[in-house]
């Protein structure tokens, strides 16, 4: 408490300490009842409060002065014989001042007052411009994005048709060859074609992927949704990816549920994320493992989980699988792939209110596990495709 | 055996020979067109079974050739394929609803194409053999 006092006290003009030492002398010296001392004590703290007050630029401090100087002068008139007149002194000149105070601040107002109008005025014509320009910035702001979101369809519109056309041109060439339009094609012949048609293929899936994804993130995705049985797309699906699997000796295992599973949701990209999956899957299990398919019903949600013996994954690898290009240091020995496919599952998957994860350990296998909503009551008559409606 | 006529309209060169090349294997008979200008004043005349259509065409692109088609001929009487290297779904709608009995997109599978020609021909169509 004392040291809060001294601090405040210390950061006092001098002017104002002064004042303050003086009042406690004169307090000391009417209590004391030092007649002479008072009288000039008094004085003194009278000048010095009169100068900090018409110096101050802070109208608490005189407001105080007023406040203790009255107190002061009551305690020296009702107490005490000799505070009578430095009591009325007090009283009188603190009168006098705050009259003169109160007269300057009103008078300075009125004095004022013109000029205040004016700078009101400046001041409300200059926040209506700064207003308007920031209006027009906005505006031009968004008409620019207006500008670039075109420009990116165009765009998208144009590399999608410059990008296609000749890769069409080189695959149907090589279609021509291999069906045997120019003849029919040795056994040497036809290897490189063939080769020549499989990096023509990988192409067109790494250009597809890339503007699939691009038009998910710019959100031109749209979802033609249907009522959906997820069990046969699933077993679709398998059945699509089983000669991929024969051929690297792999087993397939369907592990599905009897139920139908009904889902809103758009066909073809739930074809595309169950692919995907299977794809993947087969792809990074070496030759004589296995790819379990397991559909089943859980807590109104349909749960895909396809589960493979492959390479896995170390932990912090999992989380990264799902960027775009992000391709695991082992999988880049084991088989070919743009990074894409899992970050458009993933999309996907996201798009359909769904989610995906999965889990993995390094050398033993990968889960990836699927949950999207099942619709509760199918709507009679509503609009279904040829999928179990 | 009954060859049947196709139109193929394409401005892409590359792309045009090797469907003609395709076609014309396959026992076909085709007459191949690079504007859409040029198709809408002789198809008449060569009175095709089918008609191949790249929907990016200079001048008058596929979608208008093929909204004036079908003011003369329905889907059945002159079965058209729209054929695009664009997969941007709005463009692929558009030729639908303008009239397009299937929308093919490039770079498109061979047995892809077959089977659509083949489809869209019905009866029309030679058979191998």
């Amino acid at each position: 408490m004392i040291e809060t006092l001294l601090g405040t006290f210390q950061k006092l003009t001098l002017r104002v300490k002064a004042a303050i030492l003086l009042s406690i002398a004169l307090v000391v010296c009417l209590f004391l009842q030092w007649r002479e001392l008072s009288s000039l004590f008094a004085m003194l703290a009278i000048i010095q409060i009169f100068h900090t007050i018409f110096y101050t630029e802070q109208p608490r401090i005189f407001w105080f002065y007023l406040i203790v100087g009255v107190v002061i002068s009551l305690w020296a008139v009702g107490f005490t014989s000799v505070g009578v007149d430095i009591g009325y002194i007090y009283v009188a000149i603190f009168s006098s001042l705050t009259f003169f105070e109160c007269f300057r601040v009103v008078f300075m107002a009125i004095l004022k007052y013109p000029s205040s109008i004016q700078n009101l005025k400046t001041l409300n014509e200059d926040l209506e411009n700064r207003v308007s320009q920031r209006t027009y910035e906005l505006q031009k702001a968004n008409e620019k994005l207006l500008e670039l979101d075109k420009m990116k369809t165009a765009f998208l519109q144009q590399a999608s048709h410059d990008l296609r056309t000749p890769l069409a041109a080189i695959k149907g060439s090589l279609d021509n060859l291999t069906l045997g339009v120019a003849g029919e094609l040795t056994a040497k012949q036809s290897r490189i074609v063939d080769r020549a048609t499989r990096s023509v293929d990988r192409l067109t899936n790494l250009i597809n992927d890339i503007l699939d994804l691009s038009r998910i993130e710019t959100g031109r995705t749209k979802l033609e949704k249907t009522n959906v049985s997820f069990k046969t797309i699933v077993e679709s699906s398998m059945q699509e990816h089983k000669p991929a699997a024969e051929a690297r000796q792999i087993q397939m295992e369907p592990l599905l549920c009897d139920e139908p599973l009904f889902i809103h949701a758009d066909v073809s990209k739930i074809e595309r994320i169950v692919g995907e999956l299977i794809n993947n899957a087969i792809k990074y299990t070496p030759a004589n493992g296995t790819v379990t398919v397991a559909l089943e019903g859980k807590d109104g949600r349909a749960c895909l989980r396809v589960i493979d013996s492959g390479i896995g994954m170390a932990p912090e690898e999992c989380q990264k699988i799902w960027e775009r290009f992000y391709r695991t240091t082992d999988s880049q020995f084991l088989a070919k792939g743009s990074g894409l496919g899992l970050s458009i599952a993933k999309e996907l998957v996201e798009l359909h209110e769904g989610t995906i994860e999965v889990n993995s350990t390094k050398g033993e296998g990968s889960t990836f596990t699927v949950l999207l909503p099942i619709i509760k009551e199918l709507i009679p008559h509503a609009k279904c495709n040829d999928h179990h409606c | 055996m009954p060859n049947a006529t196709i139109i193929i309209v394409d401005d892409e060169e590359e792309l045009r020979e090797n469907l003609l090349d395709l076609l014309e294997f396959k026992g076909y008979h085709v007459v191949a067109f690079s504007t859409g200008e040029e198709v809408l004043e002789k198809y008449e005349s060569i009175q095709p079974d089918l008609l191949l259509l790249d929907i990016q065409l200079p001048g008058i692109d596929g979608i208008e050739v093929l909204s004036r088609i079908r003011q003369k001929f329905t889907r059945d009487e002159l079965p058209i394929a729209m054929v695009s290297a664009s997969s941007i779904p709005v463009v692929l709608t558009q030729a639908e609803r303008a009239g397009a009995n299937r929308t093919i997109l490039k770079p498109y599978a061979l047995q892809e194409m077959l089977s659509t020609v083949a489809e869209l021909l019905g009866d029309k169509g030679i058979t191998d053999g």
